[in-house]
Formats: C-alpha cells, structure tokens, sequence
C-alpha cells in the first residue's frame, strides 16, 4: 500500500481523472473531496464488506436450511389478493 | 436438513451470466433463475457451475412497492432496454421465520433476454442489509 502525507487542502491524483483533496481533519475524522468520471464508483468499504457478508450468508443458509418449509410461511401472490 | 436445493426443479435453464459474479463470490459467474415449489414471490439464483451454490432471491416490490436505485451509466449501458431488467433481492432464510431478512443493498439486476446480470451496492441509509420479511408482511396486512 502507498502511504502518502497530505496536509488539510492538498490533493492528490489517481490516474488522469481522479481527484481527492482533503478537505478537513478534525481529531480521527478526515473528510475527503473526491473528484471522479461519473463511471467511477464510489462508495464506503463498510457498505461493500456488509453486502459481502450477507452474501456469503445466503448462499450458505440456502445449502444447510431447509429453505422451502420455511419460505412456506412467507406470504405468496394468491395469498395477498 | 439435508440439501433442499436438490429438490428444486430447474424448469427454465436459461443462462445468466454475472461478467463480474457476486459481490464478494467472484468465483461463479453463470446462474439460472429456478423456480421453488409453491412460490411465486421467492426464486432459486442457481449457479451453473457448481449445484450446491446458489442463493434465494425475492422481488422487493410486493414488501416495498417504492423500491428505488440508480444505475450508473457505464452499469446501464450493459444491461440494455430498461423495460427489459428485473430487481430481484437476496434473502437470508434463517431457521426462525422471523429472522427471515432481505439484503436491500446489493439488488440484483437481471436481464432475461439476453442474459445478464450483476449485483450493484446501494448507498442508501434508508435501506439496510437485513430487511424482516415477516414485520413486512404483519405491516402489509
């Protein structure tokens, strides 16, 4: 990993378009101005690693639970109308 | 219980290809859409490669009707006509009914006609990872 030191209003550049500038440090909290083309996404790692994690849950519940009795209590097209 | 996915009748094998997988489950990339005996709102995401792997999946409208996300263009561009796309939600289907979740942060787009799909993130705080499906069914009466 490349560690780099920046000071409050200095940026960086990933590549040819992508801009981060620190915009503010307040104790642990640093906040980030990210310039960006619009295909880029971005997006906080926590929210990734959950839909990771929940993944991996469903795919491991769908092989060990019995999943047809259960979904069995779900509610079902004909019995909502 | 023993594996109750082998019980489940693939009618439509029609191939769906994940280009990048699933998040976090880069490894399978070629699904089908099985049908489950008796259910007409939950399906069977079932990998082509290997039969033990699959996932459930739900329709989010029928217990959030204003479901709603953005593409970004790159991920439009890919998936073709939008009339054409499906949203579809994983489930976690745990041993108590009412533990019972969906992941309303990694929908999963498909395409039928031609076959293909991905799953995107949601940055939404409105949603969540483990929506209850049983309180939505209390709540929708």
């Amino acid at each position: 990993m490349l560690i780099l030191t920046r000071k409050k209003n200095e940026t960086l550049r990933i590549g040819d378009d992508i801009l981060v500038t620190i915009v503010d440090v307040q104790g642990d909290q640093v906040r980030l101005g990210i310039t960006a083309p619009r295909d880029v996404s971005i997006l906080r790692q926590e929210l990734y690693e959950a839909v990771r994690d929940s993944n991996n849950r469903a795919a491991q519940t769908a092989q060990n639970v019995d999943v047809l009795s259960l979904l069995k209590q779900m509610p079902n097209k004909d019995g909502k109308k | 219980m023993d594996n109750s996915i082998a019980e489940v009748q693939t009618v439509q094998q029609k191939k769906i290809h994940f280009p990048k997988g699933l998040i976090g489950l880069e490894n399978y990339h070629d699904f089908t859409l099985a049908e489950l005996p008796d259910q007409t709102l939950f399906w069977l995401l079932q990998s082509l490669e290997d039969e033990h792997f699959g996932l459930v999946i739900t329709n989010p409208f029928w217990f959030m009707p204003d479901y709603d996300f953005e593409l970004t263009e790159s991920e439009a561009k890919q998936m073709g006509e939008k009339k054409d796309l499906d949203i579809f939600v994983t489930v976690n289907v745990a041993a108590i009914p009412e533990n019972i979740t969906a992941n309303l942060m990694g929908p999963i787009i498909l395409n039928q006609n031609i076959g293909i799909g991905f799953q995107t993130l949601v940055s939404d705080r409105k949603y969540t990872t483990q929506y209850k499906l049983m309180s939505a069914k209390t709540a929708g009466g």
